[in-house]
């Protein structure tokens, strides 16, 4: 696949009263054309500072930059060249942007505010207007074309701000939170249409987001923010199947049904009350193996109980990524005879609570 | 209908001729000092803005000259200005008195007033479309016109209407050091040869244009605003004016 978007070795300080943060840390990624990837991170990490680095709204202090193979800044014995004011908006033109926000033109219908970027290339009236027509179609809005955005939903509008994003066909669309301000429902179908566009447009797109359920609706990739550096990176499935950093962890347990497993902890449930020798276990069963009939096997196999407390099937980009919580009760020999087993069959498992005497 | 007229303003009526050309005179100074004070007071609003802490246009320098510039000229009570301009409106335009020499104190005591004002009517201009639009490619030019000045238009419109009337107060003043018109008609007529009725018919000329500006302007202000956004405005234009009490 080709490169659409490299950067490398980004940094981005504030200078401001009350001390330097350090917003951007030394970032590397490289986005491959057509992809969707995703940037997560708590509040502060540093994502907008990051995505705004991309089209330059933001100057980074050190580090290179280049989109579309267009050198956005690069660096040349140690200081940093920047792309001339009148490229950069050339090359800002191919390059989408959508916000939390919207950030429409209130006193401008949804044709003038659609219409807003097509004055750059020339276009004759009827060509712009065929054009916003088109665009409509494309988000679904045909009907409010002479409305303002006073007149429209939260998700409405961030269908304008996505038509108007896309006006003069760019080959990457910048999303920072465009979905934090709406509702499930909105949110839900703004990310299908992200899917969509990706699909029918070829489009690549970059997303920042705090939800992991975002991450996992439509990102092909995702990257971990912390405190201005990224500490993971990979394709979405494997993170999932097998988190290194306890925030990415956090992440994923956020977005995971089976978090609830803490209450039940905190709770004393009866649910998952261990005998002696049993254990309470958090099972991952990935793609090679999720569809065997491990669990009746083992528990008839060891001659042990196994009582399924949670589960869930994750389908992430076609792949499924089981999880359960169990409780396993036997004789302390069969439970350790039973998890090696599991072992072998190539699942990972997390110990939650070992058995006491009751 | 005449005689009515006769018995409630006869000076008045003795002094027609002169009343005409006083309402002319205060007419000419206020539309060619307004278009000139609205057009610097603009543009020195725009620069204030665009080079402003964080601005499109970010200059520490030209921000704080012209800062310092408006804070010293709104400080000076105008009629005070009146006389401290003498000598540069003689150097400028030859004369101090008349239409054309109050027409250079008027435009100074307007443009920071109205250059202010515009400052804080783009400032109002949420910076996030500001972003968006720089996010499209467009340059400083297309920022001012396409999204400051756009956006404003409505708040714009308001602010020249506050402006225009201070505007009227200020040809009166002007009347009193000799630069002719209603005020100057009022006083050397009504006040110092004790016609108290070509005072009265001053100030109602003076309130009929007063409301008629009022009117245009809000007319204007509202017709530039899609109805739901212009609610919100008023409503946040009540909370300001409650705060001030
Ligand atoms: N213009 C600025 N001046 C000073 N500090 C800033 C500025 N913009 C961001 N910061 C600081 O940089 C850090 C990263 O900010 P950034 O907006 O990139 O975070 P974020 O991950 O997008 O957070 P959020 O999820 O809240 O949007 C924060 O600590 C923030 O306070
Ligand atoms: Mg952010």
């Amino acid at each position: 696949m080709n490169t659409m978007i490299e950067i490398h070795a980004l940094n981005k300080t504030y200078h401001s009263k009350s001390g330097d943060v350090d917003a951007v840390k030394n970032v590397n990624l490289t986005i491959c054309e057509g992809e969707i990837y995703g940037v997560i991170g708590y509040s502060g990490a540093g994502k907008s500072s990051l995505i705004r680095c991309i089209n330059l709204l933001e100057l980074p202090d050190s580090g290179s930059i280049t989109v579309g193979g267009e050198k956005l800044t690069w660096m040349e014995n140690d200081t940093m060249k920047v792309i001339k004011n009148k490229d950069l908006n050339r090359v800002r033109r191919g390059i989408g942007m959508i916000f939390q926000h919207f950030n429409l033109l209130d006193r401008s219908t949804v044709f003038e505010n659609i219409a807003y970027p097509l004055k750059y290339m020339g276009l004759s009236k009827a060509q712009i207007h065929n054009r916003v027509v088109e665009l409509l179609e494309l988000v679904d809005l045909s009907d409010k074309i002479n409305s303002y955005p006073s007149q429209l939903s939260g998700g409405q509008k961030q269908r304008v701000a996505i038509a108007r994003a896309l006006a003069n066909n760019p080959k990457v669309l910048l999303s920072d939170e465009a979905t934090s301000a709406l509702d499930p429902d909105a949110t839900e179908s703004i990310l299908s249409l992200l899917k969509q566009l990706n699909r029918k447009l070829g489009i690549t797109i970059v997303l920042i987001t705090h939800e992991m359920a975002v991450i996992k609706r439509v990102c092909h990739k995702v990257a971990v923010m912390e405190h201005g550096e990224v500490v993971e990176e990979g394709a979405v499935y494997d993170i999932f199947a097998e988190p290194q950093k306890e925030i990415t962890k956090k992440f994923i347990n956020s977005a995971s049904p089976l978090n609830k497993i803490h209450s039940l902890i905190r709770k004393e449930s009866p649910l998952i009350q261990t005998k002696n020798g049993g254990l309470l276990l958090k099972l991952i069963f990935e793609k090679n193996c999720v569809g065997d009939a491990l669990i009746s096997e083992v528990s008839r196999k060891y001659n042990i109980d196994v009582n399924i407390v949670l589960a869930n099937i994750e389908i992430l980009k076609g792949e499924q990524l089981g999880s359960v919580i169990a409780v396993l009760n036997g004789s302390e020999k069969n439970v350790a005879e039973a998890t090696e087993y599991l072992k072998q069959k190539g699942v990972r498992m997390e110990v939650i609570e070992h058995g006491r005497a009751s | 209908m005449a005689e009515l007229l006769e018995k409630l303003i006869p000076n008045v009526l003795d002094y027609q001729d002169k009343f005409f050309t006083a309402c002319v005179a205060t007419l000419q100074m206020f539309v060619i000092s307004g278009v000139i004070s609205f057009f610097l007071g603009l543009i020195v609003g725009v620069i204030l803005t665009v080079t402003k802490k964080d601005g499109i246009a970010e200059n520490k320098i030209v921000f704080s000259i012209i800062d310092i510039f408006i804070n010293i000229f709104r400080s000076i009570p105008f009629i005070i200005l009146l006389i401290f301009l003498i000598p540069f409106t003689r150097a400028i335009v030859g004369t101090a008195i008349g239409v054309t020499g109050a027409i250079v104190p008027l435009i100074f005591g307007t443009v920071p007033f109205f250059a202010r004002q515009v400052e804080t009517a783009l400032a109002n201009v949420d910076p996030g479309k500001i972003e968006a639009a720089r996010s499209m490619g467009s340059g400083p030019i297309a920022l001012i016109f396409r999204v400051y000045l756009h956006e404003a238009v409505p708040e714009l419109i308001r602010v020249t209407t506050i402006t225009a009337i201070s505007l009227v107060g200020l040809t009166a003043m002007a009347g009193a050091v000799g630069a002719g018109g209603l005020g100057s008609f009022a006083i050397s007529y009504g006040q110092n040869q004790f016609h108290q009725d070509i005072v009265n018919v001053c100030v109602i000329v003076l309130l009929i244009f007063v409301c008629i500006l009022q009117g245009i302007g809000s007319f204007l202000a509202k017709k530039t605003t899609n109805r739901s956004l212009f609610k919100k405005i008023e409503k946040q234009a009540k909370i300001t004016e409650n705060e001030k009490k």
